[in-house]
């Protein structure tokens, strides 16, 4: 006994990645008939169905192959990030 | 050396510094839980987008206006069809539609005469949809949102027109979710006057390919036969999902990083200086004729019974937060907020390599800066050591 618990717990992170592989090899992926995948117009997941088209980024963002971040919002609209020159301010303030 | 009584003498230390021990053990185990969670999730939805992958046909055509996807005419399948190669082309009936109710879009699509059936059995309730009448067949994130029951007579508001009234019919099961949770599936003609869409276009036009190696070569013919056409492969579609769900994760893991950072830090902050009765023990243990070997490995027993702990802990945490309740909280970060939240069913899907990648990043380290001050104090001599304390 006191051998078996020192050992068992410097072996307890292997058993449990052994473990976890274990499951994860027998966990079948929930069935989904393929008459219902055959309908779906794209092969984006449903997580993002915002007001803005971004369901379906592969067909509706023509540059998301080569986009650093498809699917996600504008981070930068209007040259956000910089700011508007004051100037501009002014003008549409006096407006 | 006898490696079980050092191992026997290390479990003591750990048991003895119990609160000490714990507490490194415990920070081990937050920051594994969110590397590994962050990883488990990416690796899911990678693996069921790669399912619903190999189901898409081998190109989808489109027609660009003003650089934005637009409607494509119907006649342009018949000159599709005569492509060598080419095995069917289908033109598709299918958009958004906002529903005030919801504040979000859904997707509407048709289903064509063609279609392959659903049977009763792979529906949460109800059947599939008669073409022939004004009915609707929705997922069970849309139908849960909208409080729909079969039989339920729904009026969508179309894009034109009057508002359409459907029946109810089906509910698919909620396992679907991920993939069509927001999807409601209409006749193709409820469809067209859903979305204001002409009997002679299309939404897009989907090519099956009797050999895919010949799917460039045929998406270049197809972009010869119409300025404005844009075809989008399978291959351009992964590397898509590659990048949406790889980029969302590698954000959030460079996030969690300096938590194990500082973790580490700390750590080794201890073990370096903070601790006179370390350099004592050490020291003491010097001085009765232990060797250096032996100090350092009881020092690898001990850090390594408290990273083994703390790891195993972390990452069974992580598969029970994914798998088992479906990473609230996370799964916004990296599969984005929506008003219709459908249920994940995740798979595992990480191999070895994944999870060797996660221990090392974080029990090397932990290992390495444990060891490293002990070596140092190991090296001095035990008499200065003791007499400097």
């Amino acid at each position: 006994m006191r051998t078996a618990l020192p050992v068992l717990c410097l072996i307890l992170l292997p058993l449990s990645l052994a473990g976890l592989l274990w499951q994860a090899r027998r966990a079948s992926p929930p069935g989904v008939p393929s008459a219902l995948l055959e309908r779906l117009p794209s092969a984006d997941l449903a997580l993002v169905t915002s007001s803005r088209a971004t369901r379906s980024p592969s067909t509706e963002e023509p540059s998301a192959a080569i986009a650093d971040a498809p699917s996600t919002p504008d981070a930068d609209v209007a040259n956000g990030a910089l700011g508007l020159a004051a100037a501009v301010l002014f003008e549409s303030a006096s407006q | 050396m006898n490696l079980l009584a050092l191992l026997r003498y290390a479990f003591r230390n750990v048991t003895l510094n119990l609160g000490r021990s714990a507490t490194a053990s415990a920070g081990l185990a937050l920051v594994l839980a969110l590397l590994a969670s962050v990883t488990f999730l990416r690796d899911s939805f990678r693996e069921r987008a790669a399912v619903l992958r190999a189901h898409a046909p081998e190109l989808t055509v489109q027609r660009l206006v003003a650089g934005r996807p637009s409607v494509v005419s119907r006649a342009l399948a018949e000159s599709i069809v005569s492509i060598p190669g080419v095995k069917s082309v289908e033109p598709r009936v299918w958009g958004y539609l906002f529903v005030p109710a919801l504040q979000n879009n859904v997707v509407v699509v048709g289903v064509s005469e063609a279609a392959p059936r659903l049977t009763q059995n792979q529906l949460a309730a109800g059947r599939d949809l008669d073409l022939k009448r004004n009915e609707m067949l929705a997922g069970n994130a849309l139908a849960s949102a909208l409080g729909l029951r079969v039989g339920d007579t729904l009026a969508l508001p179309p894009l034109g027109g009057a508002p359409a009234l459907l029946n109810f019919v089906g509910m698919l099961q909620d396992q679907t979710d991920l993939i069509a949770g927001d999807t409601v599936f209409v006749s193709e003609a409820d469809a067209r006057k859903l979305l204001a869409l002409p009997e002679n276009d299309a939404t897009d036009l989907a090519i099956r390919i009797s050999n895919p190696s010949e799917t460039s070569v045929i998406a270049k013919t197809i972009g010869e036969l119409s300025p404005g056409l844009r075809t989008v492969s399978r291959d351009v579609t992964k590397r898509i999902h590659e990048a949406s769900y790889g980029r969302r994760a590698g954000l959030f893991l460079a996030c969690a990083l300096p938590a194990l950072l500082i973790l580490l830090l700390l750590f080794f902050d201890r073990v370096s200086a903070g601790s006179s009765q370390e350099r004592r023990s050490i020291a003491i243990q010097k001085a009765v004729g232990w060797s250096t070997e032996e100090v350092l490995t009881t020092k690898l027993f001990e850090t390594l019974l408290i990273a083994s702990t703390g790891c195993a802990a972390g990452i069974l945490f992580a598969y029970l937060y994914v798998y088992g309740l479906q990473a609230p909280g996370l799964r916004a970060a990296l599969g984005g907020a929506s008003a219709l939240s459908p249920s994940l069913h995740l798979t595992p899907s990480f191999g070895m390599a994944e999870l060797l990648g996660l221990v090392s990043a974080a029990v090397v380290p932990f290992v390495a800066v444990s060891l490293v001050p002990s070596w140092r104090i190991a090296s001095a001599d035990p008499v200065a050591t003791l007499r400097s304390e």
